[in-house]
């Protein structure tokens, strides 16, 4: 009894090991937590990307559940997510965009050229607001609550698989709250 | 005062552009400060980077904000947490110690622990084994079997070929 006790307890510690690393295995590791998450979004105050003169705060938010797309028109993968947007804005999905470190008159023209998918267009021209909320890399795409509340980040590309698997059943729940 | 200039010199890999960075600290301890803190951040793009090592513009814009912290005075650890609040714990190479990271840190030494209680554990059982099957105390000899008969007869034996 006390010798298989000897030989059984370092096997057990060398399966629970592999369990937790297992668990590990599939992850992607570029992929990183959401320091924001269940926090309010961080206030902000930033230039409309249209009108320069307009100043937007948290409050023009519109109080009810949207998604934050964060883009720039230097990210090739917001130039391919960019169709599906517009197909989510067609359906009536509330999107803010955050124009992060780009420059106005390019964002514009992408604007102009391929549909504003966008409700509202906030300018983050130097990411300082990007920053605050912890984006590291275009596009990311928060969902935000009624309460302007981060309840979900994406990083990377929204295309239908995204969208069906992990935006869509967390929006969908947060519009029946 | 004693103006302190850091020339940070970086080669954007791609473009082969070098983006230099210059930062003016009104100390010396601030600049030790900074240094410390850019090697201890972890850039959270180019993933085994610390920020003073990265390029990617997200390190950049980290190492400005650091800059600018510990300018206006505040501690490492405020820095730090400043970070953790925006990016996560993930930015850290050295995770605080809590409930979530104590297998981080302690599970190192509860590993040596087995390995020392095991290692002691089976010498004595070993000794253990031999004492209870007979043999007398340990005494000087050097060799010892299994019950008292065996080991008169060994030592008979080698008392003969020792006397040849």
């Amino acid at each position: 009894m006390k010798s298989r006790l000897v030989f059984l307890t370092p096997l057990m510690l060398a399966v629970g090991l592999g369990l937790i690393l297992y668990t590990a295995l599939g992850k992607d590791p570029s992929k990183l937590e959401t320091a924001r998450l269940n926090d309010p979004l961080p206030t902000f105050s930033l230039q409309s990307l249209e009108y320069p003169s307009k100043l937007l705060t948290n409050s023009d938010l519109g109080g009810k559940p949207s998604l934050l797309n964060v883009w720039a028109t230097w990210c090739p993968a917001c130039k391919s997510e960019h169709g599906y947007l517009m197909a989510l804005a067609q359906q009536g999905v509330p999107i803010i965009g955050l124009n992060y470190k780009d420059d106005r008159a390019k964002a514009l023209q992408w604007l102009d050229g391929l549909g504003d998918p966008y409700s509202l267009n906030l300018f983050d021209p130097r990411g300082k607001f990007g920053f605050d909320l912890g984006v590291y890399g275009a596009p990311e795409t928060y969902i935000i609550d009624q309460n302007g509340v981060v309840r979900y980040r994406h990083v990377g590309e929204v295309n239908h698989r995204v969208w069906e698997v992990q935006l869509a059943p967390r929006f969908n729940a947060l519009l029946k709250e | 005062m004693r103006f302190v200039l850091l020339f940070v010199l970086a080669i954007g890999f791609e473009s082969l552009n070098a983006d230099i960075d210059v930062y003016e600290f009104s100390s010396e301890t601030k600049l030790e400060s900074y240094q410390a803190l850019t090697r201890e951040l972890r850039c959270p793009k180019c993933q085994n980077q610390d920020i003073a090592d990265s390029n990617a513009p997200i390190a950049q814009d980290m190492r400005a904000q650091v800059h600018r912290l510990v300018e206006d005075g505040h501690s490492h650890d405020e820095v730090v947490d400043f970070m953790i609040q925006r990016f996560g714990e993930f930015v850290t190479y050295k995770p605080p110690v809590r409930s979530e990271t104590y297998l981080l840190w302690y599970g190192p030494w509860v590993f040596i622990a087995i390995g020392l209680i095991a290692i002691i554990g089976i010498s004595r059982s070993k000794r253990i084994s031999v004492d209870t099957n007979g043999t007398t105390e340990s005494t000087g000899s050097s060799l010892k079997v299994g019950n008292s008969d065996d080991q008169a007869e060994l030592e008979a034996l080698l008392k003969k070929y020792s006397d040849d």
